[in-house]
């Protein structure tokens, strides 16, 4: 009779066992903290990357489920590269850019690390993923622009938000004006991806609705913002796929026409980026 | 009445039949098998959920090209106009920048793999 049969517990590993793991992914996860490190120009010893990595690593083999059929390395990597990123956005040497140089240096690190939270993907090694996944070149370079689109929308952003230079401010009047002519529904995956810094992956749970739907519509409006900002004015406006029609409704009943037509309605920005 | 039957070889008319079965083979047309398949066009979605889950793993070996490429798409959007002329270099390192701290050096990823 298995009437009062309880969940089944995780099984974790023993300490012996998950202490054989931290000494045999010890090296990996250190080339982890390198990699951050190299990439944003950093010590990854002496700004502490190491430590971090470290403390993930063990952190990790203690929550390492083997029964769940998942390789450790899969398990471990996305945290271990977090706490690498997050031990170097804490350092002192982070955001200081005396020079032009490294002041770019600076704001680049910045974007590139609000872009995780756009593509968490790319933690575990991956590029974000396109239709067909066969991995070649195309597809790279396809994977690519969107980083950079996303990359640019999120500098765009930045700008304005610290003493931005006129050109800066009509930079981003241009591309919020193309924003707001999209649906309300549209509005809301661009702003929460790219102001609220939420993955697309968590919207698409916010909405309940199935991943693919809010990646493939992200797709889409990259596209439409490509083209519309090479055109100058807005080209087509995409439609909303079947997917996401519930969520229509949903912003239809809270009478949202969407936050960047919000924000074009209100006298400042005009003022702004105007003058 | 068997025998018969047998002696004027009705039964080897059953072997014209076998006539029949290679029309049978021509109608056994894979055409109309594919028309019922049509409509599980789901194939495609099929594909999606297979790049959802991130098939483009990149590599060391990959690095160089790939900070290549990230130039050159990004020369191409800043043509358009969609990266401002003022934002060029940051964008360009901010993805440069992502990139390059997913890829582990390869002694890495020798040791133990689990």
């Amino acid at each position: 009779m298995a009437t009062n049969e309880k969940p089944k517990k995780a099984s974790v590993l023993s300490e012996d066992d998950a202490n054989a793991l931290v000494v045999e992914h010890q090296g990996w996860a250190e080339s982890i903290a390198r990699a951050v490190a190299r990439a944003w120009n950093m010590d990854w010893r002496l700004d502490g990357l190491d430590g971090a990595a470290m403390e993930a690593l063990i952190f990790c083999s203690r929550r390492f489920d083997p029964a769940r059929g998942i390789p450790f390395r899969g398990y471990a990597r996305k945290r271990i590269h977090e706490a690498a990123t997050d031990a170097a956005r804490k350092t002192k040497g982070w955001s200081r850019g005396v020079s032009n140089r490294a002041s770019a240096e600076a704001r680049a690190r910045e974007v590139s690390a609000e872009l995780y939270g756009v593509f968490p993907e790319i933690r575990d090694g991956f590029l974000p993923a396109q239709e067909g996944g066969s991995g070649d070149e195309q597809e790279c370079r396809a994977a690519i622009r969107e980083l950079l689109m996303g990359a640019s929308i999120i500098a765009s952003r930045q700008a304005v938000s610290t003493d931005p230079l006129p050109d800066e401010l009509l930079d981003y009047r241009r591309m919020v004006s193309v924003m707001a002519s999209l649906e309300p529904v549209h509005q809301w995956l661009l702003y929460r991806v790219y102001w609220d810094g939420i993955s697309l992956r968590t919207v698409a749970s916010e909405w309940e609705t199935d991943g693919l739907n809010v990646m493939r519509e992200h797709k889409v409006l990259l596209v439409f913002l490509q083209k519309s900002m090479a055109l100058g004015k807005p080209t087509t406006i995409p439609k909303v796929r079947p997917g996401l029609k519930p969520i229509i409704q949903r912003f239809k009943q809270e009478g949202s026409k969407g936050p960047f037509s919000d924000v074009l309605a209100k006298p400042e920005l005009e003022h702004n980026t105007s003058t | 009445m068997t025998k018969k039957k047998d002696d004027k070889g009705v039964e080897r008319i059953g072997s014209t039949s076998a006539t029949k079965g290679v029309k049978g083979t021509s109608a056994v047309d894979a055409v109309d098998k594919v028309k019922a398949a049509s409509g599980v066009q789901r194939v495609s979605g099929v594909k999606g959920i297979k790049a959802a889950s991130g098939v483009s793993g990149i590599s060391f070996e990959q690095r160089e090209r790939l900070l290549s490429m990230v130039s050159e798409e990004a020369e191409k959007l800043a043509a358009q106009g969609f990266i401002p002329k003022n934002q060029r270099e940051v964008v360009e390192q901010a993805v440069k920048m992502i990139i390059d701290s997913t890829l582990l050096e390869p002694s890495a990823d020798k040791d133990g793999k689990k």
